[in-house]
């Protein structure tokens, strides 16, 4: 059993002498699952990712993360003067920036010679997923990732982060939105700073999902989280193609105090 | 190393890092516009006046970028330790820079002999004190929330303060020791002791501050 791409065991965090925003909180997310952090506003939705990140420091509790990690915060803020696009994602992404590049053009998103400052909101926050999802090949963490979007593109970004989910990242993400939900494999409900329930779905919240660890021809192992109703097609396209099916195994709703 | 390149672009791209870099050039040329005296002296006074412009560009560094950019530029570079010492580093290849040129300019300008020991000595001493310059920036620069009015204030009134008092690292005892006349070679060890030990202080001090308040 591969080790999780995040773990968090018993995270508490409060700022300065404020009340704790998170309390104990334990969340694992696996490679190739999407996990969706749900709450009220005020909930530590966000202190949660940027812990998970590793922006933050937990007060109580740890913290682990294998592998890379991108991260795209939500926007806001002043870009670097002069900066442009295909150079910031040439520091955030390093050998990768092409494949950012192309991921933001699949977007809809800025040219890359344009500076950074000169984008609108919506633009910034299609280079901030474009570099969170290309640098985080182990774990993207993703801040209201879609909520900056225009109709159009919303579909096109939740295809991008099921891609990265397939090829074998570890997806956090909180958003208020349906397509969010939609995508992905787990939800975690936050309140108060503590996960109060926590369960596999698939799609509509209904279904349970499958994860499954399989062997392309000519490529490594991956894990991907399936919706039952695409878990019998999946593995039957993998093993007509002359590929291996190393694991099955249900992921069951199940409930944390 | 992607860290440092990337906060020495920010700084390249920076139009305010312009006059701090100009300012210094300018001090060199009135400095040695006419004969300046012998190399020592003269060196360890352009050395002290590199105190406060190593100390602008450690500010200016760390103000690059900020919010969002700021963190995904910490998660990409494994951590804010990281980033802090990035942004350390990038400010101090630029005051290196500018102390290799205050070095070559005195030794091109100054109509006095500059054998290879005492371009040495100069270099070292310009390294020096653009490091505890650093210290004293790191000290007033974010993560520390030190408003830009009260930077300016702090560290100019401080490298006042070691100008004129010979006892107050990091320029006073340099210059006591290397620009007074009739100084040994005791005093200057312990002017270079002086300054090490303010560059180590100021920049540990800085970096733990900062780490500890950003938490």
């Amino acid at each position: 059993m591969p080790p999780p791409a995040l773990r968090l065991r018993g995270v508490s965090r409060r700022f300065g002498r404020g009340p704790e925003v998170l309390r104990g909180v334990d969340l694992d997310v696996e490679p190739g699952q999407v996990v969706l952090l749900r709450g009220g506003n005020g909930s530590g939705k966000t202190t949660l990712l940027r812990v998970a990140a590793g922006i933050l420091a937990p007060d109580a509790g740890s913290a682990e993360r294998f592998g890379p990690v991108g991260y795209q915060p939500q926007t806001g803020g002043e870009p670097p003067p002069r900066l442009a696009v295909r150079t910031w994602l040439g520091f955030t992404t390093g050998r990768r920036r092409e494949e950012a590049c192309r991921m933001l053009a699949e977007l809809g998103g800025p040219a890359p010679h344009r500076p950074l400052a000169e984008l609108s909101g919506g633009s910034l926050a299609k280079v901030l997923l474009a570099s969170a999802l290309t640098a985080g090949t182990g774990l993207a963490v993703l801040d209201e990732p879609f909520a900056a979007l225009d109709a159009g593109s919303v579909p096109v970004a939740a295809r991008l982060v099921t891609r990265a989910a397939e090829r074998g990242a570890a997806v956090l993400l909180t958003d208020h939105g349906a397509a969010a939900a939609d995508l992905a494999g787990v939800v975690a409900d936050l309140a108060g700073g503590a996960v109060t329930a926590s369960r596999a779905v698939a799609g509509d919240g209904a279904e349970a999902s499958w994860h499954l660890l399989l062997r392309r021809p000519g490529q490594v192992a991956r894990a991907v989280v399936v919706p039952a109703r695409e878990r019998d097609a999946t593995l039957l396209a993998v093993l007509s193609s002359g590929g291996e099916v190393l694991a099955v195994r249900e992921a069951p709703p199940r409930e944390v105090p | 190393m992607s860290g440092v390149v990337h906060h020495l672009r920010l700084l390249a791209l920076r139009q305010s890092a312009v006059p701090a870099v100009l300012l210094y050039l300018v001090l060199l040329a009135v400095f040695y516009a006419s004969d300046a005296g012998p190399p020592v002296p003269a060196g360890a006074l352009t050395a002290a006046l590199l105190v406060p412009v190593s100390a602008w560009l450690q500010r200016l560094a760390a103000t690059a970028e900020s919010g969002p950019f700021a963190d995904v530029g910490l998660v990409r570079v494994g951590g804010r330790r990281r980033q802090q010492l990035a942004r350390l580093a990038a400010g101090l290849l630029v005051a290196a820079a500018l102390a290799v040129v205050a070095v070559a300019w005195a030794a091109a300008a100054n109509p006095h002999p500059y054998p290879v020991p005492t371009v040495l000595l100069l270099l070292a001493l310009h390294l020096l004190l653009a490091l505890a310059g650093a210290g004293l920036g790191v000290l007033v620069s974010p993560p520390l929330r030190v408003r830009a009015g009260a930077a300016v204030l702090a560290v100019t009134g401080w490298t006042l303060a070691s100008l004129v008092l010979g006892w107050l690292p990091p320029a006073g005892p340099v210059l006591e020791a290397f620009a007074a006349t009739g100084s040994g070679p005791g005093e200057r060890v312990v002017a270079v002791l002086l300054a090490g030990g303010f560059a180590a202080v100021t920049t540990t001090a800085g970096l733990l501050l900062g780490a500890r308040h950003a938490r």
